[in-house]
Protein backbone atom coordinates (compact mmCIF):
# COMPACT_ATOMS: atom_id res chain seq x y z
CA UNK A 1 0.00 0.00 0.00
CA UNK A 2 1.42 3.31 -1.07
CA UNK A 3 0.09 6.82 -0.60
CA UNK A 4 1.41 8.78 -3.57
CA UNK A 5 2.21 12.42 -2.98
CA UNK A 6 -0.10 14.14 -5.46
CA UNK A 7 1.40 17.47 -6.51
CA UNK A 8 -0.71 20.30 -7.95
CA UNK A 9 0.52 23.67 -9.17
CA UNK A 10 -2.21 26.20 -8.48
CA UNK A 11 -3.12 28.96 -10.92
CA UNK A 12 -6.06 31.35 -10.94
CA UNK A 13 -7.19 29.73 -14.20
CA UNK A 14 -7.30 26.30 -12.57
CA UNK A 15 -9.17 27.71 -9.57
CA UNK A 16 -11.72 29.34 -11.88
CA UNK A 17 -12.19 26.16 -13.88
CA UNK A 18 -12.83 24.13 -10.72
CA UNK A 19 -15.12 26.69 -9.12
CA UNK A 20 -17.07 27.50 -12.25
CA UNK A 21 -18.45 30.79 -10.94
CA UNK A 22 -17.28 34.23 -9.87
CA UNK A 23 -16.53 34.80 -6.20
CA UNK A 24 -13.88 34.53 -3.52
CA UNK A 25 -12.15 31.65 -5.34
CA UNK A 26 -11.63 33.64 -8.53
CA UNK A 27 -11.76 37.34 -7.69
CA UNK A 28 -9.34 39.16 -5.35
CA UNK A 29 -11.82 41.99 -4.70
CA UNK A 30 -14.60 39.59 -3.69
CA UNK A 31 -12.18 37.81 -1.34
CA UNK A 32 -10.96 41.08 0.18
CA UNK A 33 -14.55 42.07 1.00
CA UNK A 34 -14.65 39.28 3.56
CA UNK A 35 -11.19 39.93 4.94
CA UNK A 36 -9.05 37.61 2.82
CA UNK A 37 -5.85 38.90 1.17
CA UNK A 38 -6.99 37.64 -2.24
CA UNK A 39 -8.66 34.77 -4.07
CA UNK A 40 -8.24 31.41 -2.28
CA UNK A 41 -8.47 27.81 -3.42
CA UNK A 42 -11.86 26.24 -2.74
CA UNK A 43 -11.84 23.76 0.12
CA UNK A 44 -13.51 21.08 -1.97
CA UNK A 45 -10.62 21.23 -4.41
CA UNK A 46 -8.18 20.36 -1.62
CA UNK A 47 -10.30 17.44 -0.42
CA UNK A 48 -10.55 16.28 -4.02
CA UNK A 49 -6.74 16.03 -4.15
CA UNK A 50 -6.78 13.92 -0.99
CA UNK A 51 -9.51 11.70 -2.45
CA UNK A 52 -7.35 11.14 -5.52
CA UNK A 53 -4.46 10.03 -3.28
CA UNK A 54 -6.72 7.73 -1.23
CA UNK A 55 -8.14 6.16 -4.41
CA UNK A 56 -4.62 5.40 -5.62
CA UNK A 57 -3.76 3.84 -2.25
CA UNK A 58 -6.91 1.87 -1.46
CA UNK A 59 -8.89 1.70 -4.72
CA UNK A 60 -12.28 0.04 -4.28
CA UNK A 61 -11.67 -0.09 -0.54
CA UNK A 62 -11.95 3.69 -0.51
CA UNK A 63 -14.77 4.13 -3.05
CA UNK A 64 -16.95 1.53 -1.28
CA UNK A 65 -16.84 2.38 2.41
CA UNK A 66 -14.08 4.96 2.74
CA UNK A 67 -14.46 8.24 4.53
CA UNK A 68 -12.59 11.48 5.05
CA UNK A 69 -12.91 14.48 7.33
CA UNK A 70 -10.79 17.58 6.83
CA UNK A 71 -10.41 20.97 8.51
CA UNK A 72 -9.09 23.92 6.50
CA UNK A 73 -6.41 25.62 8.56
CA UNK A 74 -4.71 27.96 6.10
CA UNK A 75 -5.53 29.47 2.72
CA UNK A 76 -4.01 28.23 -0.53
CA UNK A 77 -3.61 30.75 -3.33
CA UNK A 78 -2.46 31.09 -6.93
CA UNK A 79 1.24 30.27 -7.28
CA UNK A 80 1.21 27.67 -4.52
CA UNK A 81 2.47 24.16 -5.15
CA UNK A 82 0.36 21.79 -3.08
CA UNK A 83 1.22 18.22 -2.16
CA UNK A 84 -0.96 15.55 -0.52
CA UNK A 85 0.44 13.45 2.32
CA UNK A 86 -0.72 10.55 4.49
CA UNK A 87 0.52 8.65 7.52
CA UNK A 88 -1.06 5.38 8.63
CA UNK A 89 -2.28 5.57 12.22
CA UNK A 90 -3.81 2.15 12.59
CA UNK A 91 -4.85 -0.99 10.75
CA UNK A 92 -7.79 -2.82 12.35
CA UNK A 93 -9.81 -5.88 11.51
CA UNK A 94 -13.38 -5.31 10.41
CA UNK A 95 -15.03 -8.62 9.55
CA UNK A 96 -12.80 -10.39 7.07
CA UNK A 97 -11.15 -7.16 5.92
CA UNK A 98 -8.66 -4.69 7.33
CA UNK A 99 -9.54 -1.04 7.74
CA UNK A 100 -6.72 1.49 7.42
CA UNK A 101 -6.97 4.72 9.40
CA UNK A 102 -4.73 7.57 8.26
CA UNK A 103 -3.85 11.11 9.05
CA UNK A 104 -4.03 13.07 5.82
CA UNK A 105 -3.06 16.58 4.92
CA UNK A 106 -2.28 18.97 2.10
CA UNK A 107 0.85 21.10 2.44
CA UNK A 108 2.24 23.96 0.42
CA UNK A 109 5.72 24.57 -0.98
CA UNK A 110 6.86 25.91 2.40
CA UNK A 111 5.74 22.73 4.15
CA UNK A 112 2.83 24.54 5.80
CA UNK A 113 -0.27 22.42 6.31
CA UNK A 114 -3.29 23.84 4.47
CA UNK A 115 -5.88 21.16 5.21
CA UNK A 116 -5.59 18.44 7.85
CA UNK A 117 -7.76 15.52 8.83
CA UNK A 118 -8.36 11.80 8.84
CA UNK A 119 -9.30 9.28 6.20
CA UNK A 120 -10.12 5.57 6.31
CA UNK A 121 -10.73 2.78 3.87
CA UNK A 122 -10.48 -0.96 3.44
CA UNK A 123 -7.12 -2.40 2.52
CA UNK A 124 -7.24 -3.93 -0.98
CA UNK A 125 -7.79 -7.71 -0.78
CA UNK A 126 -4.55 -8.27 -2.69
CA UNK A 127 -2.65 -6.44 0.06
CA UNK A 128 -4.19 -8.54 2.84
CA UNK A 129 -2.84 -11.89 1.72
CA UNK B 1 -24.35 39.07 11.65
CA UNK B 2 -27.79 39.80 10.25
CA UNK B 3 -30.94 38.97 12.20
CA UNK B 4 -31.37 36.12 9.68
CA UNK B 5 -28.95 34.18 11.87
CA UNK B 6 -31.49 34.06 14.70
CA UNK B 7 -34.18 32.81 12.33
CA UNK B 8 -32.16 29.86 11.02
CA UNK B 9 -33.70 26.59 12.14
CA UNK B 10 -31.62 23.38 12.22
CA UNK B 11 -33.42 20.77 10.14
CA UNK B 12 -34.39 23.27 7.43
CA UNK B 13 -34.22 21.98 3.87
CA UNK B 14 -31.65 23.92 1.85
CA UNK B 15 -32.21 22.56 -1.65
CA UNK B 16 -32.47 19.44 -3.75
CA UNK B 17 -30.96 18.11 -6.97
CA UNK B 18 -31.45 15.28 -9.43
CA UNK B 19 -29.24 14.83 -12.46
CA UNK B 20 -27.63 12.29 -14.75
CA UNK B 21 -23.86 11.87 -14.49
CA UNK B 22 -22.42 12.25 -17.96
CA UNK B 23 -19.02 11.57 -19.52
CA UNK B 24 -18.79 15.30 -20.24
CA UNK B 25 -19.18 16.13 -16.53
CA UNK B 26 -16.45 13.67 -15.65
CA UNK B 27 -14.19 15.01 -18.42
CA UNK B 28 -14.59 18.56 -17.14
CA UNK B 29 -14.03 17.64 -13.49
CA UNK B 30 -11.02 15.44 -14.22
CA UNK B 31 -9.59 18.22 -16.40
CA UNK B 32 -10.13 20.92 -13.78
CA UNK B 33 -8.57 18.76 -11.06
CA UNK B 34 -5.83 17.37 -13.32
CA UNK B 35 -6.67 13.86 -12.17
CA UNK B 36 -4.72 11.10 -13.88
CA UNK B 37 -6.19 8.03 -12.17
CA UNK B 38 -7.23 5.66 -15.01
CA UNK B 39 -10.54 4.68 -13.39
CA UNK B 40 -11.76 8.25 -13.93
CA UNK B 41 -10.56 8.57 -17.50
CA UNK B 42 -11.69 5.32 -19.15
CA UNK B 43 -14.15 2.45 -18.79
CA UNK B 44 -11.31 0.08 -17.95
CA UNK B 45 -12.22 -0.20 -14.26
CA UNK B 46 -13.15 -3.01 -11.85
CA UNK B 47 -16.76 -1.88 -12.39
CA UNK B 48 -16.60 -2.40 -16.17
CA UNK B 49 -17.74 1.20 -16.62
CA UNK B 50 -16.26 4.63 -16.34
CA UNK B 51 -16.70 6.13 -12.90
CA UNK B 52 -16.55 9.67 -11.55
CA UNK B 53 -14.16 10.91 -8.86
CA UNK B 54 -16.05 10.20 -5.64
CA UNK B 55 -16.57 13.84 -4.63
CA UNK B 56 -17.55 15.09 -8.11
CA UNK B 57 -21.31 14.94 -7.69
CA UNK B 58 -21.05 16.90 -4.44
CA UNK B 59 -19.12 19.67 -6.20
CA UNK B 60 -21.60 19.81 -9.08
CA UNK B 61 -24.56 19.96 -6.69
CA UNK B 62 -23.03 22.38 -4.19
CA UNK B 63 -24.69 25.57 -5.43
CA UNK B 64 -28.32 24.36 -5.71
CA UNK B 65 -28.03 22.14 -2.64
CA UNK B 66 -26.40 24.54 -0.22
CA UNK B 67 -24.91 27.75 -1.58
CA UNK B 68 -28.06 29.40 -2.93
CA UNK B 69 -29.65 28.95 0.48
CA UNK B 70 -26.67 30.21 2.52
CA UNK B 71 -26.01 33.19 0.29
CA UNK B 72 -29.70 34.15 0.35
CA UNK B 73 -30.06 33.74 4.10
CA UNK B 74 -26.61 34.73 5.36
CA UNK B 75 -24.37 36.05 2.61
CA UNK B 76 -20.72 35.20 1.85
CA UNK B 77 -19.34 32.07 3.46
CA UNK B 78 -16.26 29.87 3.45
CA UNK B 79 -15.78 26.19 4.07
CA UNK B 80 -14.26 25.43 7.45
CA UNK B 81 -14.62 21.65 7.49
CA UNK B 82 -15.55 18.95 4.96
CA UNK B 83 -16.38 15.29 5.45
CA UNK B 84 -17.41 12.61 2.97
CA UNK B 85 -18.48 9.02 3.42
CA UNK B 86 -18.36 6.97 0.21
CA UNK B 87 -20.74 4.03 -0.16
CA UNK B 88 -20.57 3.06 -3.84
CA UNK B 89 -18.90 4.18 -7.07
CA UNK B 90 -20.68 6.70 -9.28
CA UNK B 91 -20.94 5.38 -12.82
CA UNK B 92 -21.34 7.49 -15.93
CA UNK B 93 -25.01 7.39 -16.97
CA UNK B 94 -26.28 7.03 -13.42
CA UNK B 95 -29.06 9.32 -12.10
CA UNK B 96 -28.19 10.79 -8.71
CA UNK B 97 -30.43 12.59 -6.22
CA UNK B 98 -29.88 14.52 -3.00
CA UNK B 99 -31.65 16.84 -0.61
CA UNK B 100 -29.64 19.18 1.59
CA UNK B 101 -30.39 20.14 5.16
CA UNK B 102 -28.99 22.61 7.64
CA UNK B 103 -28.18 20.33 10.56
CA UNK B 104 -26.50 22.66 13.02
CA UNK B 105 -25.65 26.28 13.70
CA UNK B 106 -23.21 27.43 16.34
CA UNK B 107 -21.04 30.27 17.50
CA UNK B 108 -17.41 29.78 18.51
CA UNK B 109 -15.13 32.58 19.69
CA UNK B 110 -17.59 35.10 18.32
CA UNK B 111 -17.72 33.50 14.88
CA UNK B 112 -20.78 31.93 13.29
CA UNK B 113 -20.81 28.50 11.64
CA UNK B 114 -23.46 26.34 9.98
CA UNK B 115 -23.25 22.63 9.21
CA UNK B 116 -25.01 21.23 6.15
CA UNK B 117 -25.54 17.66 5.08
CA UNK B 118 -26.81 15.75 2.04
CA UNK B 119 -26.99 12.05 1.27
CA UNK B 120 -26.66 11.32 -2.44
CA UNK B 121 -28.49 8.21 -3.66
CA UNK B 122 -29.10 6.47 -6.94
CA UNK B 123 -32.57 6.14 -8.49
CA UNK B 124 -33.34 3.11 -6.31
CA UNK B 125 -32.43 4.99 -3.17
CA UNK B 126 -29.12 3.23 -2.60
CA UNK B 127 -26.62 5.51 -0.83
CA UNK B 128 -23.69 6.81 -2.84
CA UNK B 129 -22.05 9.65 -0.91
CA UNK B 130 -22.75 11.44 2.35
CA UNK B 131 -21.55 15.07 2.18
CA UNK B 132 -21.21 16.95 5.45
CA UNK B 133 -19.70 20.41 5.45
CA UNK B 134 -19.32 23.30 7.88
CA UNK B 135 -19.33 26.85 6.55
CA UNK B 136 -17.85 29.86 8.33
CA UNK B 137 -19.80 33.09 7.96
CA UNK B 138 -17.42 36.06 7.96
CA UNK B 139 -18.73 39.57 8.43
CA UNK B 140 -18.23 41.44 5.15
CA UNK B 141 -15.15 43.63 5.72
CA UNK B 142 -16.57 46.42 3.58
CA UNK B 143 -19.70 46.61 5.68
CA UNK B 144 -17.86 46.51 9.02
Amino acid sequence: MEFPAIEKRITIEKMARYTGEAGIHTDDKAAQKIGLPGAVVQGGQLVGYLNEMMTYALGQGYLEGGDISVVFVKSAKPGDVLVTRAAVKEQRETGARIMVDCEVWVENQRGEKIAVGNASGLLPESAQK
Amino acid sequence: MSSRWDELVPGAETGSVEFVVTDEMIDEYVGAMEIAHPWFTSANTPYHARIAPPDMICKLAMTPLFQEYIRRELGPNMRARQAFKFFAPIRAGMTVKATGHLTEKYERRGKHFVTLEALFTDEQGNPLVLDKRTQYLPEPAAAA
